[in-house]
């Protein structure tokens, strides 16, 4: 995969998949508060997703994936995402309502690094994604496979 | 942030993995000064000495001689001066209950150990910017880092 280092570039590129309009009018929200220009596109269910992440588009520098979504869920999007070459290193934070340790274990062992329980409010929610950037952002040499459970 | 220094305190009883933690911390990229105490009396009376000048972080071993780290933790939170200090925990172990106990105790991050330089080196570069931003803001997310 040779998308274009973020860090370097001026814009980070997040598309953010999930059904939930407010919830997304939510993440919208918070982005305006991360101090990091970002450039947000979203899909409202994992077929869209799918297709979207398939077609002509520039990938994403990072995924948001919300787990509960219709038609195609964020599980079985990740992984198709994980077995697809052109798709595989692209940086996924799981994104979900629940905290079950065993949901959480099937994620990681499915290649997510970075699990974040939805945070209430949008101070929260500021606080997780300027956190989570970064480190879904680090350059693929240092991906050491640590899992990561933000708002744990 | 990055141009100061970061004072930071490492409080556990095991030479090696000190020594591990010094090596890894000394390859992230930022400016910082590192004290190791070796117990939790030790670090208690530390952190009552040096009021005027707390560190930024504390990464605080649960398993200690004299006093663990949980009771530390208590102590700390109870303490005016010193429960806005940042508190990573560390642990070999990573059972839930035990997470959940220290979150509720007040602490910011838990850290399972990891087994590589390389991991440790990444774990601690991530966990200091979450530390610090626990400490600027009103939110206190709870953060697992190698779970």
């Amino acid at each position: 995969m040779s998308q274009s280092p973020p860090i370097n570039s001026l814009t980070v590129n997040i598309l953010l998949a999930d059904d939930d309009i407010d919830d997304c009018n939510f993440f919208k929200k918070a982005l305006e508060s991360v101090s990091v220009p970002t450039q947000l596109k979203t899909v409202a269910d994992g077929e869209k997703l799918m297709e979207y992440l398939d077609g002509p588009e520039q990938l994403p520098h990072v995924l948001f994936l919300d787990i509960n979504m219709p038609r195609k869920n964020g599980f079985e999007c990740l992984a198709e995402i994980k077995r697809n070459e052109k798709l595989k290193d692209l940086p996924v934070i799981m994104f979900s309502t629940a905290n079950s340790m065993d949901k959480m274990q099937m994620l990681f062992k499915t290649g997510a690094n970075i699990y974040v329980r939805k945070a209430n409010t949008l101070e929260d929610l500021v606080q997780i994604i300027r956190n989570a950037l970064p480190i879904a952002l680090d350059p693929p040499s240092s991906n050491t496979n640590l899992k990561y459970i933000f708002n744990a | 942030m990055s141009t100061t220094q970061l004072n930071i305190i490492l409080a556990d009883d095991d030479a090696d993995d000190c020594t591990f933690f010094h090596d890894a911390l000394a390859e992230v990229q930022q400016s910082t000064h590192l004290t190791i105490v070796s117990d939790g009396e030790m670090l208690m009376k530390h952190l009552f000495e040096n009021s005027e000048s707390l560190p930024h972080i504390l990464f605080l071993d649960i398993n200690m001689p004299r006093k663990d780290g949980f009771q530390c933790l208590q102590e700390m939170k109870q303490n005016e001066k010193l429960k806005e200090i940042p508190v990573v925990m560390l642990s070999t172990s990573s059972l839930q209950d035990k997470i959940r106990i220290l979150f509720e105790a007040g602490a910011d991050i838990f850290i399972r150990k990891p087994n590589s330089h390389d991991e440790l080196v990444q774990v601690i570069h991530h966990a200091i910017p979450i530390a610090s931003s626990n400490s600027f803001s009103h939110s206190k997310i709870k953060y697992i880092l190698n779970a």
